[in-house]
């Protein structure tokens, strides 16, 4: 109870810090003062009491204290403290949490730094945190509960079910599939980057509020960047996850889960686009506007469609519906209405000061590839959303991956060549001629690189096309970075990040469109050669303290240990299966574990076939059907004995086994059983053929195996993955570079 | 200026036709086993795994085979290009696209919809168990 009124303290002063911070922005407000004051309290003790509930829900989950429903529907008490950890954003009460904790930290620091956008910026922020407070709340007014409290008892949970004040002894413990270093750091770097996307929304509504369109520009400006540096790591790290737990081969699905945080990244990088050019020229003030607010109404958006259930029969990974629907779509309904509402309100006032640059420009070329960026974004969002809408007329309408592939590659493509020329009119700023004399280097470089490719083995049309923007993009990007390291390295962050985006695009033009994927089977203890390496099955073995199977992988002397992950998991009631992957400069060899076959061995044959008078091999005994003799012929109940000799190890014996048929047509069958316990049993007679099936178990164990158990596993090789992390990482540290340039150089306000 | 605004105009306007398009070409209608009978093109069928008929993955033609019985309970064999998904055992229900060859529904990509994969639980409505 202590516990859920710290949450419901916490909404209040949120509430407070709105209603303040927005009374204050009145002009003609006598008291500016005192309510700024109050306001920046409220918020500041919000801020301390939510930092509070993030420290119980700590708490609880490393003292198991499993009458509270979250900690005994997340954990349990095998989990190492690393997994207790993520167990906290393992659902969505904590993860909610999560970002609203995140939300009052960067709160803070905007607080302290927007001098006269405060009250605005800020009545917007404690907005939004008010909003996201009410979905932990676990409020009952009357018949209706607002929020799911991660503080719920088991008893509130099953009322009627459990005793009050039930403990259960364990909890249930943690998805296995998020046992996993990257799903610890994952979710709280990507909800920085949905927090901090909150800020350049904040900031864009404020100068609208204001009629201020150009001063907002830099404070939000490396908030901007900083969103679009978490949300591209937390991606990145997401597409990793996927490809090295899940198993099936790829990073990256276009589920609505995976597209609720690529969409407000292209919308983050357009704007940031946008922005750099409002700033150099003064123009695209709407543009800046729109994308900003359309970053953060599209991290919104995406929660409300991966955490409302709306598309819980489309997405693998969409949270079940915990009964915050309504909650939701108030939510994106208010701050979609106040973004778009405002924008359009002041659209005519909003001056378009007349674009004087050339064409010829790096300017243009940012001003096309954000529209390009934005044009993506919206696209993919339609898409996701395409069941949700089609659903209510009928049939719901899917939009698989290939959809999304085919609208993503001439957009690719064109932003490709955009980057690259757009970074080489930064340097030709004397206009045509001198670009083309920069052109040059380049595009021959591209050129010839194209060539190679197509000689390797491209041949599809768009990717050829993509393969050449992208790497005329890359020499463009490198020869920029080569002139500027010298003198002006600090610059250097555009180049380095558009550098990375060229690397991901060749990427995902090797591993997406040119793997190769084939299954083997590999018997225990034999090499079968698969992508030019020689690999060898060699019964289990353990990774991460889960069962694996080992397989040993040699080529040119090379040896190199592979333990795919295939347990069964009493959580999930499942087998777990997670690939291992064989990583080499120019390829990854993938192996994701399919089935294993038991070994069947001759002492234990399930059916032989004997013809009259037969004998046949059985490892190291033999085998002879000798005679049948009828019991009885009688037809309600036929009786046949089958005699047989065994030799074994010279020895015969001979068994006598018996089939019948019963009167209701139901075979009876008897074995027959040798004194040193060889059991034979007649499993059929094929009367018109002449044949009888028999199984023979207790042979000697000396007998070599038939059937070793093998191993059946897909093999995929994945020709230069490594550019997809190598390039997102590089992006990553070019978007470092630039804020780290604004931070030094004080242009910012923190 | 105007210029421009009408060639950015008509910029949006050919990327909006070029995606409606290359999302259509994509598309696939939800429906049941009869309705894929008659349908153009791939289809989605949800069902449930029908346990009792065989299911089998064979190594050869990396194809995984089981029984689907879609929503109005028609059972049918469903040949999956592919090995059998993680948590097939766990799902509550799957979506398989494809279409029907010869009776047999031949599917390119199959989703297993498990309810415990993030959360654990319904909010209501759900016996505890310990």
């Amino acid at each position: 109870m202590i516990y859920k009124s710290l949450v419901v303290f916490a909404l209040i002063f949120f509430s407070l810090s709105t209603i303040g911070f927005f009374l204050a922005t009145r002009k003609k407000e006598d008291r500016f003062d005192q309510w700024m004051l109050v306001s920046r309290l409220s918020f500041a003790l919000g801020t301390v009491l939510i930092t509070a509930v993030f420290a119980v829900l700590i708490y609880l989950l490393t003292t198991h204290q499993f009458q509270y429903n979250y900690i005994y529907s997340y954990s349990s008490m095998d989990l190492p403290l690393k997994y207790l950890v993520s167990t906290f954003w393992a659902g969505q009460e904590g993860s909610f949490i999560l970002w609203i904790f995140l939300l009052g930290l960067i709160g803070l620091f905007v607080m302290q730094s927007s001098k006269d956008y405060e009250p605005y910026v800020m009545s917007i922020f404690s907005l939004a945190i008010t909003f996201l407070i009410t979905m932990i709340a676990g409020i009952h007014i009357g018949d209706i509960t607002i929020g799911s409290s991660p503080f719920k008892t088991i008893y509130e949970a099953f009322p009627g079910q459990v005793p009050a004040g039930f403990i259960p002894p364990d909890g249930r413990g943690l998805n296995p599939l998020l046992q996993n270093y990257w799903m610890t750091i994952h979710p709280p770097i990507l909800f920085t980057g949905f927090a901090s996307a909150l800020v350049p929304f904040a900031f864009a509504l404020a100068a609208l509020w204001r009629e201020k369109y150009d001063d907002w520009i830099r404070p939000a400006m490396p908030w901007t960047l900083w969103s679009a540096l978490a949300l591209g790591t937390g991606i990145m790290l997401g597409g990793y996850w996927a490809y090295e737990t899940l198993g099936w081969g790829g990073y990256w699905a276009w589920d609505p889960v995976e597209n609720g945080s690529l969409v407000p990244w292209l919308a983050t990088v357009a704007c940031i686009h946008t922005m750099l050019v409002q700033r150099k020229t003064g123009t695209l003030k709407r543009f800046s506007i729109f994308t900003a607010l359309f970053a953060f109404v599209m991290v919104v958006y995406s929660t409300f469609l991966t955490r409302s259930g709306v598309l819980a029969d489309f997405s693998v990974h969409s949270f079940s519906s915990l009964g915050l629907y309504n909650q939701l779509l108030l939510f994106i309904l208010t701050f979609a209405g106040l973004g778009i509402g405002l924008l359009i309100y002041r659209w005519k006032r909003i001056p378009y000061p007349k674009y004087t640059k050339e064409i010829y420009s790096r300017e243009f070329a940012m001003i096309v590839g954000a529209l390009l960026l934005t044009l993506l974004s919206i696209a993919t969002i339609i898409g996701t959303s395409l069941p949700v809408f089609t659903k209510m007329w009928g049939q719901p309408v899917i939009i698989d991956a290939a959809g999304f592939n085919s609208v993503a590659l001439p957009i690719a493509t064109l932003i490709a060549l955009l980057i690259g020329v757009g970074q080489l009119l930064w340097f030709s700023k004397t206009g045509l001629k001198t670009l083309a004399i920069n052109l040059i280097v380049p595009g021959s470089l591209a050129l010839v690189s194209t060539i190679i490719v197509i000689i390797l083995g491209i041949r599809h049309f768009g990717m050829i096309l993509l393969a050449f923007s992208a790497l005329f993009a890359l020499f463009s990007n490198l020869m920029v970075l080569f002139r500027i390291i010298k003198g002006h390295a600090q610059l250097a962050g555009g180049a380095v990040a558009h550098i990375g985006i060229a690397l991901l695009l060749i990427g995902f033009i090797t591993s997406g469109k040119y793997d190769e994927i084939q299954s083997y089977a590999l018997p225990k203890d034999k090499e079968v050669e698969v992508f030019g390496y020689n690999l060898t099955y060699k019964g289990p073995s353990e990774r991460d303290g889960k069962g694996a199977f080992r397989i040993v992988a040699t080529k040119n002397g090379n040896e190199y240990q592979l333990d795919p992950i295939f347990y069964f998991s009493e959580y999930s009631e499942a087998w777990m299966k997670s690939p291992d992957i064989l990583v080499q400069p120019t390829y990854d060899i993938y192996i994701a574990p399919v089935t294993l076959e038991k070994a069947e061995s001759e002492t234990n044959l399930n059916s032989l076939q004997f013809k009259k008078l037969e004998t046949k091999q059985v490892g190291s005994s033999k085998l002879t059907f000798a005679r049948f003799k009828p019991l009885s012929m009688n037809p309600d109940d036929i009786q046949i004995q089958l005699d047989f000799a065994l030799e074994q190890n010279g020895k015969v014996d001979s068994i006598s086994a018996i089939y019948g048929i019963g009167p209701d047509r139901i075979p009876v069958s008897t074995p027959g059983k040798t004194k040193a316990g060889v059991l034979l049993t007649v499993k059929n007679i094929d009367a018109s053929n002449g044949l009888i099936v028999v199984s023979i178990d207790g042979l000697d164990d000396s007998s070599p195996v038939q059937k070793p158990e093998t191993l059946i596993v897909e093999a995929s090789k994945k020709p230069f993955i490594g550019l997809v992390w190598l390039g997102t990482l590089i992006t990553m540290g070019g978007l470092s570079l630039s804020i780290f340039r604004r931070w030094k150089n004080k242009q910012i306000a923190i | 200026m105007n210029k421009k605004l009408l060639a950015g105009g008509l910029f949006i306007v050919a990327f909006a036709v070029y995606g409606i398009f290359a999302f259509k070409e994509n598309v696939n209608p939800y429906t049941n086993f009869k309705g894929a009978e008659t349908a153009w093109g791939a289809v989605q069928i949800k069902g449930v795994w029908d346990q009792s008929k065989e299911s089998s993955y064979s190594v050869e033609d990396h194809t995984f085979t089981f029984w689907l019985k879609d929503e109005t309970g028609e059972i049918r064999q469903v040949l999956f290009h592919g090995s059998k998904p993680n948590n097939f055992e766990h799902a509550t229900s799957i979506v398989v696209k494809g279409s029907l060859e010869n009776n047999v529904f031949s599917s390119d990509r199959i989703l297993v919809k498990c309810p415990s994969k993030y959360q654990s639980e319904q909010a209501d409505g759900i016996k505890f168990q310990s």
